[in-house]
């Protein structure tokens, strides 16, 4: 049986489209600027005078706190409508950045990096799954949920040179303000995916939250997908931040690293794309399976073969394909299994795993890289994890949970 | 039913100008981004390193 949307059921009857293009512009303001704020420990710490470990604590904060906040602010984003909570995220988000501009000690810098936590969950791709997912119809919402992962993509990839630019023209002071003026842009378009949602046409049942997140956790095959999106934060965590000391270390010139890294940006984009398109001829888990395996080989060529500045690009690109092309896949399997009324929520759960994977892969690859000046064991590690991930998805059984009592009450 | 189908249809489908102006947009952005990584991209690399072993990818 397949399922139709009804349009009026959509945030505000809007058109699919409309609320794609909005969606995919939120995150990717916010997606990008959340990744720019790195370029402003060195003259934040420098003009105040507070040494950088606040700042690095503030931004640790605000990970912990947005992997950590995914999942209320998913459940009221399913409960009461994405728009609220997207145009409290903004707030919350620009409160933090005026808070680092007008930061004068480190306890500035923490609070401010508590409300930027609060604020991307709000405004990221775990608040908007659940919008998107229950306004495009089953077959067509990897697709639909594979275009946020790109606009995320596109988002992070064109922030760093823009506020890099902006920081240099204006200062990092007024800059911080261009980037407040920016992400006001996401409250009028967060109308668009306003709207408490409705319910879906169907066979589909109004669950309640605590049902909902009992159910899930019952369900082996929801477990499977959070071991396996904590590789993948793992893997992309690690591999993004150490690049460039690994490439550094292997003697190549600061260059190979930026094109290296464009090269992911620019393959990421292709592979979400890709992803999306799969599920018309595949099953979803195999794809991810695929990805996860295909991960193994950039590893494994990044121990075995020789590093020149041509290898390296050539395996960051290999590995762009099957970076975040995880996200629709998974999102949409979260949507398969329990249906999309409660998917901002649950896939904020997944989530969670992801950041808990990345922060395992960066703290990891410190202290290994401390213990054996080496970037091999982390290599090996990876690719055995790629390997635990590909198996894993391997049995996931990609079809809605059973649920008797409303079989029951459909008959 | 398929009058209904095909009202969906239409309402899914992303307006062709608007389409047009999306690519255009993006386009334009990207290839601005890539100039200024190709300009400055060093510059970038080395004022994110400071904060390298610390912050967190999505």
């Amino acid at each position: 049986m397949q399922q139709r949307v009804d349009p009026a059921a959509r945030s505000g009857g809007q058109p699919l489209w409309l609320i794609i293009l909005a969606a995919g512009t939120i995150v990717a303001i916010a997606m990008g600027l959340r990744q720019v704020l790195g370029l402003y420990l060195k003259p934040m710490t420098t003009e105040l005078n507070i040494g950088r470990e606040p700042f690095s604590l503030a931004m640790a904060i605000a990970n912990l706190v947005w992997g950590f906040a995914g999942v209320p602010l998913g459940a009221i984003a399913d409960r009461y409508g994405a728009g609220r909570v997207l145009a409290g995220g903004a707030v919350a988000t620009m409160a933090g950045i005026w808070l680092m501009y007008s930061a004068q000690t480190g306890t500035d810098l923490i609070i401010s990096g508590l409300m930027l936590g609060i604020g991307i969950a709000g405004t990221g791709i775990t608040a908007l799954v659940g919008a998107v997912g229950r306004a495009a119809p089953p077959e067509k919402r990897p697709q639909a949920l594979a275009s946020l992962g790109m606009a995320a993509g596109i988002g992070g990839f064109i922030a760093f040179p823009y506020v890099h630019l902006l920081i240099g023209a204006l200062g990092w002071k007024s800059s911080l303000l261009a980037i407040v003026g920016t992400l006001a842009l996401i409250i009028p378009l967060a109308s668009v995916l306003a709207g408490k949602p409705a319910g879906m046409t169907g066979i589909q049942r109004q669950q309640t939250l605590s049902e909902a997140f009992g159910e899930a956790m019952r369900h082996p095959s929801f477990w499977l997908l959070i071991a396996g999106f904590f590789v993948c934060g793992f893997h992309v965590a690690f591999y993004a931040v150490h690049l460039p000391a690994f490439v550094a270390d292997k003697g190549l010139n600061g260059s190979v690293a930026v094109a290296a890294l464009t090269a992911v940006g620019v393959a990421n984009i292709i592979g979400t794309y890709l992803a999306g398109q799969s599920t018309k001829f595949a099953p979803k888990r195999l794809t991810l399976s695929f990805i996860y395996f295909m991960r193994s080989f950039a590893f494994l060529a990044l121990l075995f073969l020789p590093i020149n500045a041509v290898t390296i690009i050539a395996i960051s690109a290999l590995l762009g394909f099957f970076w975040l092309s995880t996200v629709p896949l998974t999102s949409a399997m979260v949507g398969t299994f329990f249906g999309a009324q409660w998917m901002s929520m649950l896939f904020g759960f997944v989530f969670l795993s992801h950041q808990l994977g990345s922060f395992t892969g960066l703290w990891l690859a410190g202290v290994l890289y401390d213990q054996t000046k080496s970037y091999d064991m982390m290599w090996v590690i990876s690719i055995g994890l790629s390997l635990f991930a590909a198996l894993i998805n391997l049995p996931i059984r990609e079809r809605p949970v059973e649920r008797p009592e409303a079989i029951a009450s459909a008959s | 039913m398929d009058q209904i189908e095909q009202l969906d249809s239409q309402d899914e489908r992303t307006p062709r100008l608007v389409r047009r102006l999306g690519f255009a947009v993006v386009a334009l952005l990207m290839a601005g981004a890539l100039y200024l990584i190709a300009v400055r991209g060093e510059a970038i690399l080395v004022d994110l390193a400071a904060l390298g072993g610390r912050i967190w990818c999505f």
